[in-house]
C-alpha cells in the first residue's frame, strides 16, 4: 500500500544561534493509505509543531514532508492554499465551527472554498451527514448543539472534500467521555468503511487506543512506536499506558 | 503608575481605534469652526438694514450647538461603549490581579482625559484652519469684500468647545465608572467566549415584514409626492411616520429576506466564501437594525438638506433678478370699504415726496372677479389656478415699460397681452398660447397680441409672483374695481439717494407698526437692495444651519457604521482563523472583508438615496414655486462632499478591519 504521508528528516528550530530550541529534532515516519495513526507525547514534546508542519500551517527548518508524493515544504503560498483545500481535512480540539453558520453551511463552506460544483454540494453534504448521524441537526447553529455533535459536524466538514489525509488535533479534548467514545467509533468507521487515512494527535491514552499505530514523541524526537497488531483495544490501551509511564518516568529521574 | 498604564493603553487605542479619534477630532473641528463664526472679523463688520445677519446666524448656531452637543455626546458615549466592551478581558485581568474597581475607574478616567485632551487639541488645530475656510465661504455667500482678511483665533469659541466637550467627556467618565461598578470578574473574563446567540426567526416572518416595508415605503412616497411640502397636512405627517416605520421594517427584514432569496440561488450561495459573507452581514444587521435605521434617516436628512439647501438658495437668488425690475416699489391693497383707493394719495397724506428727478410710475391692478381657471382651460389641476386674474390698463403698462427703458406697445381695443412669470403657471400659459390666438373675456373674444408670454414682474417684490396679469385696452377696465395700487420708482441718484433712504425708513416704520394704517392705509414696499440683502441673510442663515447639522449627521452616521464594523472585526477573529485553517486564501479573506464592509456601508446610504430622490423631488416642487431650481450643481457638490467623507470612513474602516483580522491569522 502506498504512503500517503512521508516525513523525512525534518527539523524545526526556534530562536537564534545563541539560544536555539529544537522543537523537532530529526523525525522520520510514514503513514500509509487507509491507516489510522496516532501521535502521542507530553506537552512541550513538539507534537503540535509536528502537526502544524504537516498541515502546512507552519514550515520546517530542514527536511521533507511528502503528502501523496508531493513535497509540501516546497510549495508556494498560493499552491499551499489549494493543496490544503484538496488534500487535507482538519478536525480541531475546539471544533472551529463558524458560529454564524448552520451545521449545513459549515460543511458546505469547506466545499465552496475548494470551488466544488454547485450541483454536487447538497448531495455530498447529505451523504456525509447520514454517515455521521447528523442529519437532524443540519439546520441548527453551533450554539444549539452539544459538543459531541459539534465535533461530528466538524468531522463531516473535514471529510466531505474527500481529502487524502485527515488531521485531527486532540479531537476529543473538549468532549465528555461518552461523546468522545461515540466520535472515535465514527473515526474507526470512517477508517474501515471509507478507507480514510487519519493522523490524530492526542495526549489521552483512551483516545489513542483507537488508532492502529502510535508514534511517541519526546523532546522533539521520535521516542518509540507502538503497533496495535491483533491486540484488543483494552490490551493496546495497557501497552500505551506502559509507554506513557516510561516517558513520564524519565521526567521523574531528573528529580 | 496608573497614569503610565493609561498612557500605554491610549497608545494602543490609537492604533486600534483610529475611527474613534477621527470622529472626535472631526466633531471638535466642526463644533469649533461653526461656533467661531461670530468672532471672524470680516463678518462682524457687515451690517445690513440696521441688523447684522451674522449676529442672527451665530445666535442660531449657538442654539443649534446645544442640540449638536447632544448628538455628539450620544455618539461619543456609543463609541466609548465599544472601546470598553473590547477591553473587557483586559479589565478582568486587572481585577484578578487584585486591582480595585476604584483604581480601574481611575485608569479609565485618566484615559478619557488623555484621549479627550488629544482630540481637543487636534480638533481645534484642524478647526482653526477649517474655520478660516468657512469664514471665506460665509463672506462669499454674503458677498463681502475680503480686502482686510486676517487669520482669526477665537478664544471664546475655543473655551466654549472645551467646555462642551469637557462636559461630554465628563459624562463618559461617569458612564465608565458606572459600568465598571456593575461588572463581575467572571463576566469580564468569559465575555469573549460567550458566543452571541444568533436568532433567526422563520424566514416567512421576514418575507412578510419585507412586503410590509415595501408597502409602507411605497405609500409614504406616493403620499408625499401627492401632498408636497406641507407640514400641516395630515397626509404629510402620515407619510413621514410611514417612511420611518418602513425604514425600520426594511432593516429588520432585509437580511432575513435577502438570505431567503439568496439561499434559493445556489449559484451565489455556494460560491467561494459567499455563505460566510452573507451570514456575517446578516447577523450584524439583525442585531443593529435600529441603529442602522437611524443612520439611514440621518443620511437622508443630510443629503436632503445639503442638496436642496444650495438649490433653495440659488433658486431664491436667481429669482431675484426677475422679481426686481425697478429700484423700488410700494403697493397698497385696496378694499371696497377703504377711503383711500390710491397709493399716490396715501403717500401725499403722509407728506412723503420723491426727489424731483426720480422717475415714478403709478398704476392700478384691477379685478374682474375672474379666476385663472375660468378663462384658461388647463389640463393640470394646480392650486394656482384658483387665483384671481389681474388686469392692467394698456396706458399704465406702457408707462411701466418706459420706466424699464423698453419700447411702448400699441394695443388695439380688441387686443390683449398675457404676462406671467410664476414658473409652472407661466409654462402652462405658454402652452395655451401656442395652441390659441384668442382669449374669451366677458363674452367677447380678444386677440392675444404676444406670441410668447411676457415673463416679468410688474413691480419689485421678493419673488417672481406675477401669476397672470392681462394688459388690455383702458376702456375695458373703466368700471372694474381696483385691487392693488402700485408705485414703481427708479431713483435718480443710484448710490446715495435721500429719497431712497426716506422711502426705506417709511416702509420700515410700516413694518414696525409705527404708522397707524388708518392714516394712509397699509403700504408695503421694498427697495431692490433691501430685497437682495434680506434674501441673502435669510437663505444664508438657513443654509448654514443646514450645512452644520448635515455635517454633524453625516459624521455621526459614518462613525456609527464604522464602529459597528470594527467591533465586528474583533468579534469575528476566531471565524477568520477557522477560515484560514480550512484553506481559504488570504486574498479571498481580504476580499470577504472588503465586500462585507462595502455592503454594510452601502445599504443605509442606498436607502437614504432612494428616500432623497423622493424628498428632493418634493422639495423641488416646493422651490419651483419661486423659481426653477438648478439642482444639478448643488447635487454634485453634495455628492462630492458626501462621497469623500464616505470614502474616508469606508477606507479607514476597511483598513482597520483588515489589520485587526490579518494580525491574528
Amino acid at each position: 500500500m502506498k504512503n500517503i504521508l512521508a516525513v523525512e528528516k525534518i527539523e524545526k528550530y526556534y530562536g537564534n544561534e545563541e539560544n536555539m530550541t529544537k522543537a523537532i529534532d530529526n523525525i522520520n515516519f510514514e503513514v500509509r493509505e487507509g491507516e489510522f495513526a496516532g501521535i502521542m507525547g507530553p506537552s512541550g514534546s513538539g507534537k503540535t509543531t509536528l502537526l502544524n508542519c504537516i498541515s502546512t500551517i507552519d514550515s520546517v527548518t530542514t527536511g521533507k514532508i511528502m503528502i501523496n508524493d508531493k513535497d509540501i515544504t516546497r510549495l508556494k503560498p498560493k499552491e499551499l492554499d489549494i493543496f490544503r483545500q484538496n488534500e487535507l481535512g482538519f478536525i480541531f480540539q475546539d471544533f472551529n465551527l463558524l458560529d454564524t453558520l448552520t451545521s449545513y453551511e459549515n460543511i458546505a463552506l469547506s466545499l465552496t472554498i475548494k470551488g466544488e460544483k454547485v450541483e454536487n454540494v447538497d448531495e455530498k453534504i447529505r451523504s456525509v451527514a447520514t454517515y455521521l448521524g447528523i442529519e437532524d441537526i443540519l439546520n441548527k447553529y453551533p450554539y444549539q448543539i452539544s459538543g459531541g455533535q459539534k465535533q461530528r459536524v466538524a468531522s463531516a466538514r473535514a471529510i466531505v472534500t474527500d481529502p487524502s489525509l485527515i488531521l485531527a488535533d486532540e479531537p476529543t479534548g473538549s468532549l465528555d467521555s461518552k461523546s468522545a467514545r461515540l466520535l472515535l467509533e465514527k473515526f474507526e468507521k470512517l477508517n474501515t468503511d471509507l478507507n480514510a487515512t487519519i493522523l490524530m494527535v492526542t495526549h489521552d491514552a483512551f483516545t489513542a487506543s483507537y488508532a492502529h499505530r502510535i508514534l511517541f514523541i519526546k523532546d522533539g524526537k521520535l521516542f518509540t512506536e507502538l503497533v496495535r497488531g491483533n491486540d484488543t483495544r483494552k490490551e493496546f490501551f495497557n501497552r500505551i499506558i506502559d509507554v506513557i509511564t516510561l516517558i513520564g518516568g524519565d521526567d521523574n529521574d531528573v528529580f | 503608575m496608573y497614569f503610565k498604564i493609561a498612557i500605554k493603553n491610549v497608545k494602543k487605542s490609537f492604533k486600534d481605534y483610529s475611527i474613534y479619534f477621527l470622529t472626535l477630532t472631526l466633531a471638535v473641528c466642526i463644533f469649533y469652526s461653526f461656533n467661531s463664526l461670530e468672532s471672524q472679523e470680516v463678518l462682524t463688520d457687515i451690517e445690513i438694514s440696521g441688523k447684522s445677519y451674522v449676529d442672527t446666524l451665530s445666535t442660531i448656531i449657538s442654539y443649534m450647538s446645544v442640540f449638536v452637543a447632544f448628538i455628539l455626546g450620544s455618539l461619543i458615549l456609543y463609541a466609548n461603549n465599544f472601546l470598553i466592551k473590547k477591553r473587557n478581558k483586559e479589565l478582568g485581568i486587572y481585577m484578578t490581579l487584585g486591582m480595585s474597581k476604584g483604581t480601574i475607574s481611575k485608569i479609565l478616567i485618566y484615559e478619557t482625559l488623555l484621549v479627550g485632551a488629544l482630540s481637543l487639541i487636534s480638533g481645534i488645530m484642524v478647526g482653526l484652519l477649517t474655520s478660516q475656510g468657512l469664514s471665506i465661504m460665509v463672506s462669499k455667500l454674503f458677498e463681502i469684500n475680503l480686502d482686510n482678511y486676517s487669520f482669526i483665533i477665537s478664544l471664546s469659541s475655543i473655551l466654549k468647545t472645551i467646555a462642551y466637550f469637557g462636559m461630554m467627556y465628563f459624562l463618559v467618565m461617569i458612564f465608565n465608572t458606572y459600568i465598571i461598578a456593575k461588572y463581575k470578574i467572571i463576566d469580564l473574563l468569559t465575555v469573549g467566549r460567550k458566543t452571541e446567540e444568533i436568532k433567526f426567526k422563520n424566514p416567512v416572518i421576514y418575507l412578510i415584514t419585507f412586503l410590509l416595508c415595501i408597502l409602507s415605503l411605497g405609500s409614504a412616497y406616493v403620499l408625499i409626492l401627492d401632498v408636497g411640502l406641507d407640514p400641516k397636512n395630515f397626509k404629510f405627517i402620515l407619510s413621514i411616520i410611514l417612511g420611518m416605520a418602513g425604514t425600520l421594517l426594511f432593516f429588520y427584514s432585509l437580511s432575513g429576506a435577502a438570505l431567503y432569496i439568496v439561499k434559493r440561488n445556489k449559484k451565489i450561495y455556494f460560491k467561494g466564501l459567499n455563505i460566510f459573507v452573507i451570514k456575517q452581514i446578516n447577523s450584524k444587521i439583525n442585531t443593529n437594525f435600529i441603529s442602522m435605521s437611524v443612520v439611514c434617516l440621518m443620511l437622508f436628512l443630510t443629503i436632503g438638506i445639503l442638496s436642496t439647501g444650495f438649490s433653495f438658495k440659488s433658486a431664491l437668488e436667481s429669482g431675484l433678478k426677475g422679481s426686481t425690475p425697478f429700484d423700488a416699489s410700494a403697493y397698497l391693497f385696496v378694499d371696497e370699504e377703504d377711503e383711500i383707493k390710491n397709493i399716490s394719495t396715501a403717500l401725499d397724506n403722509l407728506n412723503f415726496t420723491f426727489d424731483e428727478e426720480d422717475e415714478v410710475v403709478f398704476y392700478n391692478e384691477y379685478t374682474k372677479d375672474l379666476k385663472i381657471s375660468d378663462i384658461l382651460p388647463m389640463e393640470k389641476d394646480l392650486n394656482q389656478f384658483q387665483f384671481e386674474v389681474s388686469f392692467i390698463k394698456a396706458s399704465d403698462y406702457n408707462n411701466i415699460r418706459k420706466l424699464e427703458g423698453k419700447q411702448e406697445i400699441q394695443l388695439d381695443d380688441s387686443d390683449l397681452l398675457l404676462t406671467s412669470n410664476y414658473s409652472e403657471l407661466a409654462a402652462e400659459i405658454q402652452t395655451f398660447m401656442d395652441d390659441n390666438d384668442t382669449l374669451k373675456l366677458s363674452d367677447s373674444v380678444y386677440e392675444i397680441q404676444n406670441t410668447d408670454v411676457i415673463n416679468t414682474n410688474l413691480k419689485t417684490d421678493f419673488a417672481e409672483n406675477n401669476l397672470l396679469t392681462i394688459i388690455i385696452d383702458d376702456a375695458f377696465l373703466n368700471d372694474a374695481s381696483v385691487i392693488t395700487s402700485v408705485v414703481n420708482i427708479e431713483f435718480a441718484n443710484k448710490s446715495n439717494s435721500q429719497s431712497k433712504k426716506d422711502f426705506e425708513e417709511l416702509m420700515y416704520d410700516y413694518k414696525q407698526g409705527k404708522i397707524d394704517p388708518t392714516e394712509g392705509s397699509f403700504i408695503l414696499g421694498n427697495t431692490r437692495s433691501q430685497i437682495y440683502e434680506e434674501n441673502k441673510g435669510l437663505t444664508t442663515t438657513l443654509l448654514f444651519v443646514g450645512i452644520y447639522l448635515g455635517i454633524v449627521f453625516l459624521i455621526s452616521s459614518m462613525a456609527v457604521l464604522a464602529l459597528q464594523q470594527l467591533s465586528e472585526a474583533s468579534d469575528s477573529i476566531p471565524r477568520y482563523i477557522s477560515l484560514k485553517k480550512l484553506g481559504a486564501s488570504k486574498k479571498n479573506i481580504i476580499k470577504t472583508i472588503f465586500v462585507q464592509t462595502l455592503i454594510y456601508f452601502s445599504i443605509p446610504i442606498g436607502l437614504a438615496l432612494v428616500h432623497s430622490i423622493v424628498g428632493i423631488q418634493v422639495a423641488n416642487d416646493f422651490i419651483s414655486a419661486f423659481n426653477k431650481p438648478d439642482i444639478g450643481t448643488a447635487s454634485l457638490i453634495t455628492a462630492g462632499f458626501l462621497s469623500s467623507i464616505y470614502a474616508i470612513y469606508f477606507y479607514t474602516t476597511y483598513i482597520g478591519y483588515k489589520n485587526i483580522v490579518l494580525s491574528k491569522i
